[in-house]
C-alpha cells in the first residue's frame, strides 16, 4: 500500500506541473470589458487672411483734406472656431514726420490727417455691421472697435479708410503716412475687447 | 465557467516478485498479483480576460489631432478568443456646447466630431502549430466603423483568435486624425470599449 499512495501523489504532480510552472499574471474579471477615454482640446483660435495694401493718397494741393471718398485699403477673411472672436480694427493718423511748420502757420497748416479705418462687411447678414475708429487714436489702442463675430463665423470683409480730415487746416506738402491694423483675438470677450493680448491673436496691418 | 478535463488512467501493478525461489513459487505467486487502476482527472478552466496589471486609464487622454498614442494591452487568454472594440459616438465630440452651437458650427463649415483609429496588436502562440509564436494585428481606420460595426474589430462578436495569448502584453494604438475642416474650439472626447471573450 505504501508503494501505490507513492506512485498515486507521482501521476498527480504530472498534471500538476505545467500549470504551477506558467507565470501567467492575476486575471482581474472586473475590468471585463475594459474602457478607454479618448480626449483632446481644440483651443480658440482665429485666422486672418488680408490683402492689406498701402494706397497712394492724394490729399491735393492748397486744399483742406475733407475726403467723403471711401479709399479701399484690402480685403480680409477671418475665420474663427469660438463664438467669443472679434475683429478689431485700429489706425494710425497720416502724418508728416518731416515737415516743419512756423509756430505762426500752425493757425493755417498741419502735418496730420485723421481718417477713420473700418471694417465693413456688406453681406454678411444680419450680423453685418462696420466697426470704426477716430483715426486720432494711435494704433494700437485699447479703444479700437470690435466688430464682434456672433458666433462661430467665416468672415469676408473690406477694410476701407473714409472720412479724411485736416480739421480745416491745410496740410503742408510732402509725403504722410500712416497705417490701418487689422487684429482677430478668439478670446476678445474675456480681454475685454482689447487687442493686442492673448497669445492666439492674429493681426495684419498696412 | 467551462472546464476542459484532462483523465488519465493510471494502471499499477502490484507484483510479488519472487526472490530465488522455485518455479512452482512463482506461478503461484503470480496467481496472486493484483492490478490497480487509478483515474486522475485534472481540470484547467479556461481563462480569458484584462489582466488588471498594465491597464492605463488615462493612455488616450489630452491627446493632440494628428497624433497616435499605444498603450499595453495585458490580455491573458489560455483558449482561442474573439476580441471588439467599440465607440460610443463614432468620434470625439465636444461636451462643452450646447447642441444649437454644434449645430450652427457645422452650418458655419466647421467640424464638429473628431475622427481616429484604433490597430491592435498581440502576440499569440498559434494553437494549430504547436504554440508558435506568432502577431495578431488589425486595424480599424475610423471610428464611425467602430460605432457602425462596420470592420474587423468590431463587426459581430469581434476579431476571432485562434491562439492563446504568448504572456506578452499586447498593444492598443489610437491615432487622432486631422480633419479638413476646422474644428470647433471645445474640449472632445469619446468612450471605447474592449471586449475580450472566450471561445466556447
Amino acid at each position: 500500500m505504501k508503494k501505490t499512495s507513492i506512485l498515486i501523489a507521482t501521476a498527480i504532480a504530472m498534471f500538476a506541473a505545467p500549470a504551477m510552472a506558467q507565470t501567467l499574471p492575476t486575471l482581474t474579471e472586473e475590468v471585463k470589458p475594459a474602457t478607454q477615454e479618448i480626449t483632446t482640446t481644440v483651443k480658440p483660435a482665429c485666422e486672418l487672411l488680408s490683402t492689406l495694401s498701402n494706397p497712394t493718397i492724394n490729399l491735393g494741393v492748397g486744399a483742406v483734406a475733407t475726403g467723403a471718398a471711401t479709399i479701399n485699403v484690402g480685403n480680409i477673411t477671418v475665420t474663427c472656431n469660438t463664438p467669443n472672436s472679434s475683429v478689431l480694427v485700429g489706425s494710425k493718423n497720416l502724418s508728416n514726420e518731416t515737415a516743419t511748420i512756423l509756430q505762426a502757420d500752425s493757425r493755417t497748416f498741419t502735418s496730420t490727417v485723421s481718417f477713420v479705418a473700418r471694417v465693413f462687411a456688406p453681406n454678411w447678414g444680419v450680423d453685418s455691421r462696420a466697426g470704426f475708429l477716430n483715426g486720432t487714436t494711435a494704433w494700437p489702442s485699447a479703444a479700437a472697435i470690435s466688430v464682434g463675430l456672433p458666433n462661430r463665423r467665416i468672415l469676408n470683409a473690406n477694410v476701407d479708410i473714409v472720412n479724411l480730415s485736416s480739421a480745416g487746416l491745410l496740410p503742408v506738402a510732402g509725403t504722410y503716412t500712416g497705417s490701418v491694423c487689422v487684429t482677430v483675438d478668439p478670446d476678445a470677450a474675456l480681454n475685454g475687447l482689447a487687442p493686442g493680448f492673448g497669445s492666439d491673436n492674429d493681426q495684419a496691418c498696412s | 465557467m467551462v472546464k476542459r478535463q484532462l483523465t488519465c488512467l493510471a494502471v499499477i501493478c502490484l507484483c510479488a516478485l519472487p526472490f530465488g525461489g522455485s518455479q512452482a513459487n512463482a506461478q503461484a505467486s503470480a496467481q496472486a498479483s493484483h492490478e490497480v487502476r487509478l483515474e486522475v482527472n485534472a481540470s484547467i478552466p479556461v481563462r480569458c480576460g484584462f489582466a488588471a496589471a498594465g491597464m492605463r486609464p488615462d493612455a488616450f487622454k489630452a491627446m493632440a489631432i494628428g497624433s497616435a498614442r499605444t498603450t499595453e494591452l495585458p490580455l491573458d487568454c489560455n483558449t482561442p478568443f474573439t476580441i471588439a472594440v467599440t465607440s460610443d459616438q463614432g468620434g470625439l465630440v465636444p461636451q462643452d456646447i450646447t447642441a444649437q452651437s454644434r449645430a450652427m458650427g457645422e452650418q458655419e463649415g466647421f467640424a464638429t466630431k473628431l475622427d481616429y483609429g484604433v490597430a491592435l496588436s498581440l502576440p499569440v502562440l498559434d494553437i494549430a502549430s504547436g504554440g508558435t509564436p506568432r502577431i495578431v494585428s488589425t486595424a480599424c481606420l475610423s471610428a464611425a466603423d467602430l460605432f457602425s460595426r462596420a470592420c474587423d474589430l468590431s463587426a459581430g462578436s469581434g476579431l476571432s483568435v485562434q491562439a492563446i495569448t504568448s504572456g506578452q502584453p499586447g498593444a492598443l494604438t489610437v491615432t487622432l486624425l486631422s480633419s479638413a475642416k476646422k474644428p470647433v474650439a471645445g474640449t472632445y472626447s469619446d468612450i471605447i470599449h474592449i471586449t475580450i471573450e472566450p471561445v466556447s
